[in-house]
């Protein structure tokens, strides 16, 4: 089956992915519902459906399409530090209860009891927006 | 010093006037220097002097011989008159055997009287200094024809003789310089080209390093690259070919401004991140183009 790298993961970053994801303090467990569609059982709070992708920048016609495709998603992840996504498809996406990541935001994510709200502060509490460049 | 050797005067009595001042001319070489003699001299020496005697002894032994012309001197010399002709008799037999020895000279500015006028013939074509001119040059000439002495120095003749290099031309072709800029500047953008990929390659989205760990800290080297090498790059790249259109043909300038607007956007993807439409990916045919003529 031919699958398209520059949208989704290639099969080494998947397994580097659930890997992370089986070692993080907040999760009890995931399963995988689909190819890259995985249900995150969290430690005392809720779980989180996420799509992980592999965009080089999501942008809001990316989220809105899949978004569509995987409606009970709560957090869409372009997989890659060297991926990114428009401030336009962030902002959308919170507005809709969606958060969307790059890897190492997600990480951080899992441990906020509303994900979606997940934001990284450098060391003079500034907001950082590392999938913004 | 005196020199003993005689510079002897030979004119002709045309006017108590001329006369005197001949003799005011000999004071005068005699004051710079210069033994000179005419026969009003030799006739105080001695009180009764044979003037044929005298002229066919003393112009033959004279170093120099002053021949002061007037077209009175012409007239008495081409006929044979008197003192003059016989003098001019010895001139004409020696004037050819010594060429420094006998100096022509004329007191009247040769620009108010006809040349002809006062040379005698067998005397045509030859030199005669205008002492009115040399007077002005503090008789240089005049100085310089007594004393043999140059009034310039001339570099001796080199054995070594300079001759010019024949420059190549090279063929007539518009089209091969062309060429040849282009070729040159191609070559200066594959260095660029080639640069950027082994970064891309390196620390890019799809380096080895990127699939293995997405989560590596590795992106902020990429990330610094980016704006201390690929960026830079591309903007010479533009520059470059910018400065140089004309030697792009028609589909080569498409594929340069595809190149262009990728790399503009891959700048400002850097400011912040655009929709991926907005920024197309590196063209392929550009680096077709480029490396096409390897």
């Amino acid at each position: 089956m031919y699958v398209d790298y520059n949208v989704y993961p290639r099969p080494e970053s998947i397994d580097f992915f659930e890997k992370v994801i089986s070692n993080h303090d907040s999760v009890i467990s995931w399963n995988e519902i689909n190819d890259y569609y995985y249900c995150i059982h969290r430690v005392n709070k809720s779980s989180v459906n996420v799509l992980v992708l592999n965009l080089y920048t999501v942008g809001l016609a990316d989220y809105v399409e899949f978004i569509d495709q995987y409606p009970n998603a709560d957090s869409i992840i372009t997989i890659s530090n060297w991926n990114g996504y428009t401030i336009q498809a962030k902002e959308e996406s919170r507005k809709n209860g969606v958060g969307i990541f790059v890897m190492s935001e997600f990480l951080g994510a899992l441990n906020w009891d509303e994900p979606y709200k997940y934001v990284r502060y450098d060391s003079d509490g500034n907001p950082l927006h590392l999938g913004h460049r | 010093m005196i020199d003993e050797q005689k510079v002897m005067i030979s004119y002709s009595r045309d006017s108590d006037g001329h006369n005197k001042r001949v003799i005011s001319f000999a004071n005068f070489l005699r004051d710079s220097g210069y033994n000179c003699w005419l026969d009003q001299l030799f006739k105080q020496q001695e009180t009764s002097i044979d003037f044929n005697e005298m002229m066919l002894k003393e112009l033959p032994n004279a170093i120099k011989v002053i021949v002061i012309l007037t077209p009175n001197y012409k007239h008495r010399a081409e006929n044979f008159i008197g003192g003059v002709g016989k003098e001019f008799r010895i001139i004409n037999d020696e004037i050819l055997k010594y060429p420094t020895k006998y100096i022509l000279v004329s007191f009247s500015p040769l620009a108010t009287i006809p040349i002809d006028s006062i040379l005698p013939n067998g005397l045509n074509g030859r030199e005669i200094l205008d002492l009115s001119l040399d007077a002005n040059d503090c008789y240089k000439n005049l100085f310089s024809k007594l004393s043999d002495k140059p009034l310039y120095i001339f570099s001796p003749v080199s054995e070594q003789k300079i001759e010019p290099m024949a420059e190549k031309i090279v063929p007539f072709s518009i089209a091969k310089k062309k060429n040849a800029d282009k070729d040159s500047i191609f070559s200066t953008i594959q260095e660029y080209l080639i640069e950027n990929k082994q970064l891309l390659t390196q620390y890019g989205p799809n380096s080895l390093v990127a699939l293995n760990n997405p989560i590596s800290n590795s992106v902020d080297t990429w990330k610094q690259l980016k704006q201390s090498t690929i960026i830079p790059n591309n903007t010479k790249i533009i520059m470059l070919l910018e400065s140089n259109l004309a030697l792009l043909g028609k589909k080569e300038k498409e594929i340069f401004y595809k190149f262009k607007i990728h790399a503009q956007a891959f700048a400002l993807n850097q400011e912040e991140r655009n929709d991926k439409e907005a920024v197309p990916q590196f063209p392929a045919e550009f680096e077709t183009l480029i490396f096409k003529e390897d």
